[in-house]
């Protein structure tokens, strides 16, 4: 060690660090411009099918969730449930009652405005997405969207 | 010392502070957003009616059974020959009689349909049946100002889903993707032969001219989908 040393006491000057916050910012603002937030939290696992017709939809469209799926927690049961925006419904009856209380009391032209946007698994048969949609036509709430993976 | 006159900030911590926002935005974002295939719910419709008759030509009948099998137009068919009959249905021989039937539109034809409702639209006002029609051939008289006289795909056309209660949503799905897929391919073509841009590129733009040219594609290739009601499942 004193081989190297020997002689010289000056230390080596600290590299610099006062850069480091212009990359992380840099990287910062990149992440913020390319991304968009995670809407919701999910409790039910869903395996979206691939097509190749899709579009991308408006971001900022006024949008209802819902998800079609197994739970991940085994608390909630095995068989396919619906979760709606935040919740899972307990029935189909609930869609109904998060709808009205979505729109509140008019009964105005509200529904033109807002795609009820479905994430479905692949395995979930129509009768279950039937039964979902029955619901939103009862509220006439008509405009729906399937989310699926881009097959390219 | 006489030299230390400016003393530095330590900036040493505001990477920490950067690094803080990079990981929660990293945490909380998403890159990939989502694309979604759309589709209008059909009204609903309190008391029950008699589907009106429709002839046999004018329904592609699409079929999926609980086992995800397909039929098309009664014979056993594959999801990829979708696509095919849906092109087909649209666009045939004119005086094919398996299709829905095609009518020529000329200028002159939707110049006179014009005048005549106008009178007839003016004579009664009350009737709204009038206004419709000529506001139709209103519609008309936009696609041939822009594309020339086409063959215009009878109205009671329509293409047709039947699922059982056991048919996967992923079957669904592929069925309503290789019809879109025909129909998006026909306006593609359509596109690109009128007005030379490639249909994708317009078909979501907000500016008005192509959302004008879009109204025309839709006009001339109109998508009709139906989900009919599933009969019993023995079939």
């Amino acid at each position: 060690m004193s081989k190297f040393s020997k002689g010289k006491k000056k230390s080596q000057p600290a590299i610099s660090t006062a850069s480091l916050p212009d990359i992380v910012f840099m990287l910062l603002f990149f992440f913020i411009v390319t991304t968009i937030f995670k809407e919701k939290d999910t409790k039910v696992v869903v395996k979206a099918p691939l097509a190749t017709e899709i579009t991308k939809l408006d971001r900022r469209t006024d949008q209802i969730y819902y998800w079609i799926g197994k739970p991940s927690n085994k608390n909630y049961g095995t068989g396919y449930r619906v979760q709606v925006d935040d919740a899972l419904a307990p029935d189909m009856g609930a869609i109904r009652a998060y709808l009205i209380e979505r729109r509140g009391g008019d009964l105005s032209e509200v529904w033109d405005k807002v795609i009820n946007n479905f994430k479905i698994d692949e395995k979930v048969n129509m009768r279950i997405v039937k039964n979902v949609q029955e619901e939103l036509r009862n509220e006439d709430a008509l405009k729906v969207a399937y989310t699926l993976k881009d097959k390219k | 010392m006489a030299k230390r006159e400016l003393e530095e900030i330590n900036a040493g911590s505001m990477a920490d502070i950067a690094f803080l926002l990079l990981i929660f935005f990293l945490v909380t974002t998403t890159m990939n957003f989502p694309k979604v295939l759309e589709e209008r719910l059909p009204q609903k419709i309190d008391d029950i009616i008699d589907p009106p008759l429709v002839k046999k030509e004018n329904v592609l009948e699409i079929l999926a059974n609980k086992n995800d099998q397909i039929l098309i137009e009664g014979s056993r068919g594959e999801i990829e020959d979708i696509k095919d009959k849906v092109i087909e249905f649209y666009v045939h021989p004119i005086n094919s009689t398996i299709w829905p039937k095609l009518t020529p539109i000329n200028e002159s034809m939707a110049n006179q349909y014009i005048e005549k409702f106008k009178v007839l639209s003016a004579q009664y006002p009350d009737d709204n049946r009038y206004a419709d029609t000529l506001n139709r051939w209103e519609i008309k008289k936009g696609v041939i100002d822009a594309i020339g006289t086409y063959n215009e795909i009878s109205d009671k056309a329509m293409i047709t889903i039947q699922l059982d209660n056991a048919t996967s949503f992923k079957t669904y799905v592929s069925v309503l993707n290789e019809i879109m897929a025909g129909i998006n391919e026909l306006r593609a073509e359509l596109c690109l032969a009128k007005f030379g841009i490639p249909y994708n590129k317009i078909e979501k733009s907000k500016v008005p001219e192509d959302q004008a040219k879009v109204k025309i594609l839709r006009a001339v290739y109109p998508k009709r989908i139906m989900k009919a009601k599933s009969k019993n499942s023995q079939r």
